[in-house]
C-alpha cells in the first residue's frame, strides 16, 4: 500500500496573527512557519502504518511556494520515503488544492490518502471530503482512531460527530481526514534533518498537471471579529453568585 | 433566489441547528426550502417540524432506512437528486460535523468551492468566517450557484415557529451509493447527561482540574443543570471523553454562562466558548488569559472554590 500524505506549511501556532493596520492582509514578519500540527499527525500514522507492515511506501506532497519545501524536508526527516512540491505562484482554493492533491495521487498511484482535518489558520475542514468526492473514493472525515481490515481491503476508523463518536468501515481507496488527538508525532532527529537538508526534492507546476485551476471562491477583506474585553475580578464566591444571580441564574 | 437548507435531527427532533440556519438563510431570500434525510418512519415527523419552522415555504422529504445512517456520500447524493428537479441559489448547513463533512465533498461533486463556518452572511455573495481560531475574520465571495455554505449556528437565532406549516412534498430515495458503512456509536458517558451543544450552562474544565476534583465537578454541574466540556489538555490525559473537548478542534458552544475552571484560556480553546453570553473564570494565576475574556472571574484555588460554589448554590 502507498500512502499520500499532504503536508501544509502554516504559521506556527503557537504565534498570535495580526492583522495590518489597515485590515488589507495579514502581518507575518514575525510569525515562524511550520508544518501544520494536524498534517504531522497524519504523517506520524501513516509511518507507523509502514512500520506494522501494512504500508510499503509514504510520500508526502506538498502545495505552496518555494518555502514549503521546508516542511517536505521535516517530513523526509520523520521518514516518509519522497516528497513532492507542487509549485504554485498564488494562494489556492480549496477546490483547486484539492484538484492538485487528486492529480498527484494518481500519478503517483497512492491506495490511501491521509490529510489533516484542517489547515491551522484557514481552518476550513474542506479539503479532505472534497478530494475523496473528486477521486470518488471512500470518505472518512473527522478519524481519532483507525485500523486496516485483516483482509486489507477496508478502513476501519472511529470518528468524531455531533453526539458521540461513530465507527465507520469503508473500502480503500479512501481519504481520511485525521484528529490532532490521534497520534503524538514524532521529532526527526538532528542527523535526519542534515540528511533531509541535502535531499533533491522534485518540483512541478501546479498548470503542469492538466488541472482545472480556476477558484470558486475569492476572499475580499479582512475584518476584526467582535472583542471581548475583560471584565472584573470579583472577591469571592457569594460576590459571583451576587452577580451571576443578576444576570443570567435566576 | 431560492436556498435549500438540509435539516439536522437528532433521535426524535428537528435539532434547533437548523431553526438558526433558517434565520441565516432568510437574510439572503425569503424563499426557503428545507429536505429532511431520514429513515423510513420518522420522515413525516421531522417534515411536520421543520414545515412548522417560522420562514420556511416549503419542506421536501426523503424517508429511506439506510439514510438512518447519515453518510456523507448518501446525503450529497440525494442533494444532487433534489437539484436536478429545482434550481438554488444557495445550499446551507449548520458547520456541525455533519455540515463540515456534506458541504465540502458536495462541493466537490458540484466543482465548487464553499463557505465555511459563516457566522455574519453580508449579502447573497458574501460570507464572513473566522480564521485563525477565531482571532480574525475573512470575508469570501462565492462566484458560482449554488453557493454552498456552512453556518455557525450559534452566531444566528433560531427562527421559531409558527401555527400553518409550509408545504410538505415527500421524494423518491435515490439510490444508495455510500461504500462507507456505519458500524456503530461510540457510546461514551457523558458525565452530567446533558448535551454541550445545546446546554444553557457549560462548566469547562482544564488542566487545573485533577481525577480527584473530577467528583466535585460534577456535583457543580447537577447543582447547575450544566453540561461538562474540557480543554485539549484533559482529553489527552484522559480524564474524559474527546466528545467533551470545546475549540478550535473541539465543539464551538455558546451557552448562557460559560464557567471556566482551571483553564488558561489559550487562543484555541477560546476559539470554542467565546460567543458564551457570559464567562466566569476560575483560576489561582491572575495572569491568566481567560481572565481577559471572561465578564467576571476569581482567583484562587478551585479546591476550596468549586466546594464553597457548591455549598453556595
Ligand atoms: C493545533 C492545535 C489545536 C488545538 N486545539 C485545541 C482545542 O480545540 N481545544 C483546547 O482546549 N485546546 C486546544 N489546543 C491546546 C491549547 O493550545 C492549550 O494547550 C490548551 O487549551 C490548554 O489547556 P488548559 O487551559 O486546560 O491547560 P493549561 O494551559 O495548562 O492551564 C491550566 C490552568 O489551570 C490553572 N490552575 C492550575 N491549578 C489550579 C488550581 N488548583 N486552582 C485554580 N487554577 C488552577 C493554571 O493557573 C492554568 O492557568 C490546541 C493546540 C494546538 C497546537
Amino acid at each position: 500500500m502507498k500512502i499520500l500524505v499532504p503536508v501544509k506549511q502554516v504559521i506556527d501556532p503557537s504565534f498570535p496573527v495580526r492583522l495590518k493596520d489597515d485590515c488589507s492582509g495579514l502581518d507575518f514578519d514575525m510569525v515562524r512557519l511550520v508544518m501544520n500540527p494536524y498534517d504531522e499527525v497524519a504523517l506520524e500514522e501513516a509511518l507507523q502504518w509502514r512500520e506494522n507492515g501494512r504500508a510499503e511506501s509514504i510520500v508526502a506532497v506538498s502545495c505552496g511556494s518555494e518555502s514549503s519545501l521546508d516542511v517536505l524536508r521535516n517530513a523526509l526527516a520523520m521518514g516518509a520515503d519522497r516528497a513532492l512540491l507542487i509549485e504554485t505562484r498564488y494562494a489556492i482554493s480549496p477546490l483547486v488544492l484539492a484538484r492538485l492533491l487528486k492529480a498527484v495521487a494518481l500519478i503517483e498511484r497512492c491506495d490511501v490518502i491521509f490529510i489533516g482535518r484542517q489547515g491551522m489558520g484557514n481552518d476550513g475542514n474542506q479539503v479532505a471530503p472534497m478530494l475523496a468526492a473528486l477521486l470518488d473514493w471512500s470518505s472518512i472525515s473527522f478519524a481519532e482512531a483507525m485500523t486496516l481490515s485483516e483482509d486489507g481491503q477496508n478502513i476501519i476508523a472511529q470518528v468524531r460527530n455531533d453526539g458521540d463518536g461513530d465507527m465507520l468501515t469503508a473500502p480503500l481507496p479512501a481519504v481520511v481526514s485525521i484528529e490532532l488527538g490521534m497520534k503524538v508525532p514524532r521529532y526527526a532527529t538532528m542527523q535526519n534533518l542534515i540528511k533531509a537538508k541535502k535531499a533533491v526534492i522534485p518540483k512541478k507546476q501546479a498548470d503542469a498537471l492538466g488541472v482545472d485551476l480556476e477558484m470558486k471562491v475569492a476572499v475580499v477583506q479582512f475584518r476584526r471579529p467582535p472583542e471581548r474585553s475583560g471584565g472584573e475580578i470579583v472577591a469571592d464566591v457569594s460576590a459571583l453568585l451576587e452577580k451571576l444571580r443578576h444576570n443570567v441564574l435566576e | 433566489m431560492t436556498v435549500l437548507i438540509l435539516a439536522e435531527y437528532t433521535e426524535k427532533h428537528i435539532k434547533n441547528v437548523t431553526a438558526s440556519v433558517v434565520t441565516a438563510a432568510l437574510q439572503i431570500s425569503d424563499d426557503v426550502h428545507v429536505l429532511i434525510l431520514s429513515d423510513e418512519k420518522n420522515a413525516p415527523s421531522f417534515a411536520g417540524q421543520a414545515a412548522k419552522l417560522k420562514g420556511v415555504s416549503q419542506v421536501f422529504a426523503v424517508g429511506a432506512d439506510y439514510l438512518k445512517a447519515k453518510l456523507t456520500e448518501d446525503a450529497s447524493a440525494q442533494i444532487q437528486m433534489v437539484l436536478a428537479q429545482n434550481t438554488y441559489t444557495h445550499i446551507l448547513m449548520s458547520s456541525s460535523y455533519s455540515g463540515k463533512r456534506v458541504m465540502p465533498y458536495l462541493a466537490g461533486k458540484l466543482g465548487q468551492d464553499c463557505a465555511s463556518d459563516c457566522v455574519v452572511i453580508d449579502d447573497k455573495n458574501l460570507f464572513v468566517r473566522p480564521i485563525y481560531a477565531s482571532s480574525l475574520y475573512v470575508v469570501e465571495k462565492l462566484f458560482d450557484e449554488p453557493k454552498l455554505v456552512s453556518v455557525r449556528a450559534s452566531a444566528f437565532a433560531p427562527c421559531g415557529s409558527r401555527e400553518t406549516p409550509a408545504p410538505i412534498t415527500y421524494l423518491t430515495a435515490a439510490p444508495a451509493v455510500s461504500r462507507t458503512r456505519h458500524i456503530g456509536s461510540e457510546i461514551t458517558a457523558e458525565t452530567s447527561g446533558i448535551d454541550l451543544t445545546c446546554a444553557n450552562i457549560v462548566i469547562g474544565i482544564g488542566r487545573g482540574v485533577t481525577r480527584a476534583e473530577l467528583p466535585l465537578i460534577e456535583k457543580l454541574a447537577v447543582k447547575l443543570h450544566a453540561a461538562i466540556g474540557a480543554t485539549r489538555a484533559v482529553v489527552e490525559e484522559g480524564l474524559i471523553s474527546s466528545s467533551a473537548m470545546l475549540g478550535q478542534t473541539g465543539k464551538i458552544i455558546a451557552p448562557d454562562l460559560y464557567i471556566a475552571i482551571g483553564i488558561s484560556g489559550a487562543i484555541q480553546h477560546l476559539a470554542g466558548v467565546k460567543d458564551s453570553k457570559v464567562i466566569v473564570a476560575i483560576n489561582e494565576d491572575i495572569k491568566a488569559p481567560i481572565f481577559q475574556v471572561a465578564d467576571y472571574g476569581i482567583v484562587g484555588d478551585l479546591k476550596t472554590l468549586v466546594p464553597e460554589m457548591i455549598e453556595a448554590l
